[in-house]
């Protein structure tokens, strides 16, 4: 096991104890929503993106019907196309049949996490630690969901409190110790505002449109 | 919805996710990466990471919900930062400022 997959673990431990929360709170609303116990596993392990699998679980409650629950579930997804742009140049040297595998796996935490620690010229393979993020987030998913369905609703409020926060700080920790130019600072600035205001008018769309619209102004400002 | 129909769905939903996920390395290597687009998505990453954060802070579904649990999640933001500033170290700073917001929680909320 490499260095830097270690530091992907490392890296990823607080990530793992927000996904067990996060899909814990997924696995609890499945339940509750009707959804056989197996099917929402089946869910974090083929789809792995909390929003989107919220998402088809209200939209199948409220429609029943399949159709409506797969364009939702693939349009709020529509970010990892985004993210998967971002982290090309970075997996640059990776061979595609591997990536082809490992994308799979990309999701808000581990692109964010990742893209982060390349920006920070410490020599590390950014494919090898990606690997040991994904590796704790993903179990820590699938784990979060199986305790949702099966034992969750006997969790303690203040437990779930706590852990919905790691998420939050870890990023604004991220953020504090990233942003290098006014310009990026000004790009975090907006995505922190706008954000919230979007989400309200078109939910489940507020991150991505914002973070495009944001990119595409502040490339052109710093022009 | 049917059993078979929720089965359906995930496998569906994860079809559609993964081509999402893999499009890029396959269409994008085609592609000469210039110094405004990395920065393009720099500024997109970052966006992304702080809408996150704003979205935690502020937002319960898909509504702006200010209430008193807001106020301990932004005050341990704020130790988080502010311990990060002087001791630099990520771990301790996430677990003070998840431990600031559960110990105003358990203090105040009855």
């Amino acid at each position: 096991m490499s260095s830097d997959f270690q530091s992907g673990v490392k890296a990823g431990t607080s990530v793992g104890i927000t996904f067990v929360a996060i899909f814990m709170g997924f696995g609890i609303t499945a339940s509750l929503a009707g959804t056989p116990n197996l099917a929402a596993v089946l869910m974090t392990v083929i789809v792995f993106a909390g929003p989107a699998q919220f998402a088809m679980i209200e939209v199948g409650a409220q429609t029943g019907l399949l159709l409506p629950v797969i364009s939702v579930g693939v349009l709020v997804n529509l970010r990892f196309l985004v993210m998967s742009m971002a982290l090309n140049p970075i997996f640059e040297s990776v061979p595609r049949r591997v990536l082809l595998f490992w994308a799979q796996f990309i999701s808000a935490s581990s692109f964010l996490v990742t893209f982060f620690e390349s920006r920070k010229d410490r020599g590390t393979d950014p494919f090898e630690f990606f690997k040991g993020l994904v590796f704790v987030s993903y179990s820590a998913a699938v784990a979060g969901t199986a305790i949702g369905v099966w034992f969750g609703h006997g969790l303690p409020n203040l437990l779930g409190f706590g852990a919905t926060l790691f998420l939050p700080i870890y990023f604004s920790l991220l953020i504090s110790s990233d942003v290098r130019k006014r310009s990026e600072l000004i790009a975090a600035g907006l995505g922190f505002f706008l954000t919230p205001l979007v989400e309200i008018v078109l939910p489940g769309w507020g991150i991505f449109l914002v973070a495009l619209a944001v990119g595409l102004l502040v490339v052109r400002v710093a022009e | 919805m049917t059993d078979a129909s929720w089965y359906l769905a995930a496998l569906g939903v994860g079809l559609g996710s993964y081509l999402l996920r893999i499009s890029p390395f396959i269409w994008a290597r085609c592609l000469q990466w210039g110094k405004d687009n990395i920065a393009f998505l720099t500024y997109v990453s970052l966006a992304i990471a702080a809408g996150i954060v704003s979205k935690a802070l502020f937002m319960r579904g898909s509504q702006i919900h200010l209430d008193v649990d807001t106020l301990y999640k932004c005050v341990a933001v704020f130790c988080a930062l502010i311990l990060y500033s002087r001791k630099r170290n990520l771990l301790l700073c996430l677990i003070s400022g998840v431990g600031v917001a559960v110990l105003l929680k358990m203090l105040f909320a009855g």
